[in-house]
């Protein structure tokens, strides 16, 4: 049963439309993640089902009830921003409590709760400090507390950890999974960070510009994205792309991506592809020092790579072509740039989209591996 | 270290030189001060004298010679209830114009201000015949709501821009734990506007403390304030009363100066707020 | 064109704050140098003493065998890339760049010549008359560091200049400053908080925590033989994995790692050289997440039971978080593994990659 169900919500300021007539149904007991750019309208579709905006129009149905009209103390929604305003004037015990206080909640529930919950994030040995006193990590597990303290139908958490250091985030990340399988509750969590949709949640929904671009399971979505935009946005990089030319071929078709081309057998992409683009995820390069024996494989000057910790981003020029290409190694790989190295790749891990539409229309694991 | 000793010295010219122009502009109330502590022989003493043995005579006289509990009960009470008032309505105001887009708030924040613009020597003929008519002459509610009104603007653009100052993702998350307007008012942003309040209030409280034209045209004996009446008990049969006058001056100094010294620190930072960025 | 000097480098601010304390270092000449922290650690403050913008409270620095503690910057030769791109806005590109240059007194064409060079080496050429208004934040920090190199200063100092940029371009300014100093053949000390930086850039890193330069190593040797549990764990993604052991003879060359309820035979010479002076002390097991290999059957040998405490996939591979006797370890894996929350694992740490840290002090015991 879906606990929330948006109908043609549509948000305008001034001009600027921050959403247009946007239909979804989010899943109960689900960790939801809603993933796009900055400006894609996330803030705004949190901000409204939290109930501090009014959409221009639409309807929002929590457990069968309208609640559009309702004010946000009276949805049972719990909302973190990622600009956490802790009460100033307010120790962290007292802010951690707010919201308990103004149900009127028994001295003693309240201490309960608030001991709870501060255990769960590690902050209960904080509870006597004031906002001032606390790091920027320990700011945020406030706020984060703040917003599951209080028993809520819906808890709806805006980019929380964007501002915080990247090892803090690490465990956060971590945390908050622990934190919905632990409690088994509704909570929908907005992002632009690709490692945090994929880390955390079950479901996900993609925006950009406004609009809904694609949704489903987390793990579904990452391995075959519907759309173009997914394709080039979900990803930690996201999946190179470059244009190409389908062909004819015997008992098959061709794929001509510019610096590499493959024979596929079976059918050629059913529905009018008038702008293919070949995608393929940076993690399915394989980058050797000799030709490697793939189904393609092309030759590429090392422009820098990119260690993150523990894994590096290759980034790549392919000879006579002016397009970058990503390979994502999960280690350590240290080359200088202009280094040459061979990059291959499989069929089966490449992909079709049509630039026109924005779709998906082929993808290589349904054939199987071909040949080169 | 040089550059240290060089700036201490650079500090010192200025303590002398702002020492100086402290005196200068304190010597006139100094003198009153000291006028209130002399006897009748000492006031008149020619050369003046600085050295003199100080006497409570002035002040005893002052207190006996009538009224001098009704003036100073006036003032207290119409600087304390026409401030408390009106910031009291401009909180709630200055909170709606502030994070409401409440139509006309501008117009409204304008002529509110222009309020003040009109200079009080034309405002108090047509108000005394309107006070006349309305039957509010020399009358408590009658100046507590002049008073009132006049605190309005003041406290209103400063409140306003206070609150200005606090971020709106506090009214968010209040609002989200599950707070109503009133609530989110009374528990998130009022707390953090004390300063802020201190300073209004203090400001209008001396404004109407101070006051003298509207207080000498409009109240009578019973609603007369300290201002009319060391003006009006300047003169008595045996010329200028300098005891009568420096003693009920004095008197009427000190309130001003302990709120302004128990306040300081708010003060300060109710006037510096907004102004730095943290 | 310089060797930068630091000898035991003091700053302690207002008679009490200690930021730094006693640092010292020696930057080779022609040497990209990260200095690598978290917030707080006082890598800023160590970078503006080096600039000249900041007096050491002891201590001093050296450019080569001159001592520069008390030098003005402008004394120096230094330049600097900061945080927020420092652009004149009211000069155009080219005015920009050749500020410096103007100011020195330099020829006409000699100005000429030098802004070119640069503008072509950032990639400027094109955006030579564009006011910086009308450029991106990357461009803009791009035409600051076109002013810093158009003088050829003795030292290049980049304060976090990534921070404030577009995370698109990052990797673009990323790829230039690396090139930049393959090509320049100058010192450069690049201050930042962000691991990836400091591993992608530098030849050298320096670590530091509280006020205490911890490592001072090639990334590798940063990277593999951290000197202490905090530089293992700050660096990595996620970092280093600590599992708490004491430690006995194993006999024939080997030594025994174990606690109630694992028990590990490695080979002595691998991981830590002095065995007897190792038994009976408390140990803390250190191995990357990349290291460790995980299985759901059961294995025998050196292999440690376990339970699966978290999955977290991330696209390429994925993070299993497993407990072992208190401590909670975590193993990067490929994302075709099938491992559920609760699941029983066994765990193999493979003798190569097994680090030893004090229990107590956290400082590297060994190899």
């Amino acid at each position: 049963m879906s606990a929330i169900h948006l109908e043609h919500i549509s948000k305008k300021f001034g001009r600027k439309t921050a959403l247009g007539d946007i239909t979804v149904d989010i899943p109960e007991t689900t960790f939801t993640t809603v993933l796009g750019p900055p400006g894609a309208g996330k803030t705004t579709l949190l901000r409204i089902l939290a109930g501090l905006e009014r959409a221009d129009s639409g309807k929002i149905i929590m457990n069968g009830v309208d609640v559009s009209q309702r004010l946000p103390g009276e949805r049972g929604v719990s909302f973190v921003a990622q600009d956490f305003a802790l009460y100033p004037h307010m120790n962290v015990f007292r802010n951690i409590s707010y919201p308990l206080r103004l149900r009127k909640t028994s001295r003693d529930e309240i201490k309960r709760k608030v001991t709870e919950t501060a255990r769960f994030l590690k902050i209960d040995k904080l509870l006597d400090r004031e906002p001032t006193q606390l790091s920027g990590g320990e700011q945020q597990r406030v706020a984060i507390a703040r917003g599951l303290v209080k028993d809520a139908r819906l808890y709806l958490f805006d980019e929380p950890l964007t501002n915080l250091d990247y090892k803090i985030r690490e465990d956060m990340r971590a945390e908050f999974r622990k934190i919905q399988h632990e409690t088994g509750q509704t909570i929908v969590y907005a992002t632009s960070d690709s490692i945090e949709a994929i880390s955390m949640s079950e479901y996900l929904i993609v925006m950009n510009e406004g609009q809904i671009v694609e949704v489903g399971k987390t793990t579904e979505v990452y391995a075959a994205p519907k759309s173009l935009f997914t394709a080039t946005y979900f990803g930690y990089p996201p999946m190179n792309t470059l244009p190409a030319k389908l062909g004819e071929s015997e008992g098959g078709f061709t794929i001509d991506a510019g610096i590499f081309s493959v024979n596929i057998k079976g059918e050629k992409p059913r529905f009018k592809c008038s702008k293919p683009v070949a995608a393929v995820r940076p993690e399915r390069l394989v980058l050797a020092d000799r030709k490697p024996d793939t189904d393609a494989a092309f030759s590429a000057k090392i422009v820098l790579s990119d260690v993150i910790g523990s894994d590096t981003i290759v980034y790549l020029k392919p000879e006579n072509h002016p397009e970058t290409v990503k390979a994502f190694v999960p280690s350590t790989y240290r080359a200088l740039p202009g280094h040459r190295v061979w990059v291959g790749l499989a069929s089966r891990d490449l992909f079709i989209y049509d630039a026109d539409s924005g779709l998906l229309a082929w993808k290589g694991e349904d054939v199987g591996s071909g040949q080169a | 270290m040089a550059d240290t000793t060089r700036e201490r010295g650079k500090v010192n010219v200025w303590g002398v030189l702002a020492a100086i122009i402290t005196i200068a502009y304190s010597l006139p109330i100094l003198w009153l001060v000291m006028t209130s502590f002399k006897s009748r022989i000492d006031i008149f003493a020619v050369p003046p004298k600085f050295i003199f043995r100080p006497t409570l005579t002035n002040y005893i006289y002052t207190i006996n010679r009538g009224l001098f509990w009704g003036p100073l009960l006036n003032s207290v009470i119409m600087s304390v209830v026409s401030v408390l008032l009106a910031v009291a309505l401009t909180i709630f105001a200055a909170y709606a114009i502030s994070r409401f887009n409440v139509k006309g708030s501008q117009l409204i924040m304008f002529m509110v201000l222009s309020l003040r613009m009109m200079p009080a020597a034309v405002v108090v003929i047509p108000m005394f015949l309107l006070y006349r008519l309305l039957g509010l002459v020399n009358n408590y509610i009658g100046m507590i709501l002049l008073y009132a009104m006049f605190s309005i603007p003041f406290s209103l653009w400063m409140l306003k821009g206070f609150i200005d100052e606090v971020p709106r993702q506090f009214d968010d998350a209040a609002l989200a734990d599950g707070a109503s307007v009133l609530q989110v008012l009374r528990d998130v942003i009022l707390p953090q506007l004390g300063p802020a309040i201190a300073t209004v209030i203090i400001f209008n409280m001396i404004f109407v403390w101070n006051e003298f034209l509207f207080s000498y045209i409009l109240t009578g004996v019973e609603t007369r304030t300290i201002p009319v009446q060391i003006a009006l008990g300047i003169y008595t049969d045996k010329g200028v009363d300098w005891e009568y006058v420096s003693a009920l001056s004095t008197i009427y100094i000190v309130p001003i100066v302990i709120a302004v010294f128990a306040l300081q620190k708010s003060l300060l930072r109710g006037m510096t707020f907004g102004t730095i960025r943290r | 064109m310089a060797q930068v000097r630091l000898e035991n480098l003091w700053k302690v601010f207002n008679g009490k704050v200690e930021a730094v304390k006693g640092v010292t270092m020696t930057i080779p000449d022609k040497t990209v140098v990260c200095l690598l922290g978290p917030s707080g650690c006082g890598k800023t403050t160590v970078m503006r003493m080096i600039a000249g913008l900041e007096t050491p409270t002891r201590g001093s620095v050296y450019f080569d065998d001159r001592d520069v503690t008390h030098l003005k910057p402008s004394e120096r030769n230094v330049a600097m890339v900061f945080q927020f791109p420092a652009v004149y806005p009211h000069l155009n590109v080219l005015q920009n760049i050749s500020f410096p240059l103007i100011a020195e007194g330099l020829s006409k064409a000699e100005v000429e010549q030098r802004v070119q060079e640069v503008a072509l080496v950032l990639g400027l050429t094109d955006v030579l008359k564009e006011m910086p208004k009308a450029l991106d934040t990357g461009s803009r920090q791009r035409v600051a560091i076109g002013r810093a190199i158009v003088r050829r200063p003795r030292v290049f100092i980049f304060d976090e200049p990534l921070s404030n940029i577009d995370p698109n371009v990052r990797v673009e300014m990323k790829s230039i400053i690396k090139q930049l100093s393959r090509d320049l053949g100058q010192t450069f000390i690049y201050v930042t908080h962000d691991q990836s930086e400091a591993m992608t850039l530098a030849d050298q890193i320096a670590v530091m925590k509280d006020g205490e330069l911890l490592q001072f190593d090639s990334p590798e040797e940063v990277y593999e033989r951290p000197a202490n549990t905090f530089v293992g764990w700050f660096l990595g993604n996620p970092g280093m994995n600590y599992v708490g052991a004491q430690v006995r003879d194993g006999g024939a060359g080997k030594i025994e790692l174990f606690s109630d309820t694992f028990s590990l035979k490695v080979d002595a010479g691998k991981v830590a050289a002095g065995t007897a002076a190792l038994s009976g002390r408390k140990v803390r097991i250190g191995i990357r997440p990349e290291h460790i290999r995980i299985s759901r059957e059961e294995q025998g040998g050196n292999w440690i039971k376990g339970q699966c405490a978290l999955t977290e996939p991330m696209g390429a591979r994925e993070i299993v978080h497993v407990r072992i006797n208190g401590d909670q370890i975590r193993i990067k894996t490929l994302p075709t593994d099938v491992i559920r929350e609760g699941d029983e694992v066994w765990v193999y740490f493979p003798e190569d990659h097994i680090r030893l840290f004090d229990a107590d002090t956290g400082v590297r015991i060994g190899n």
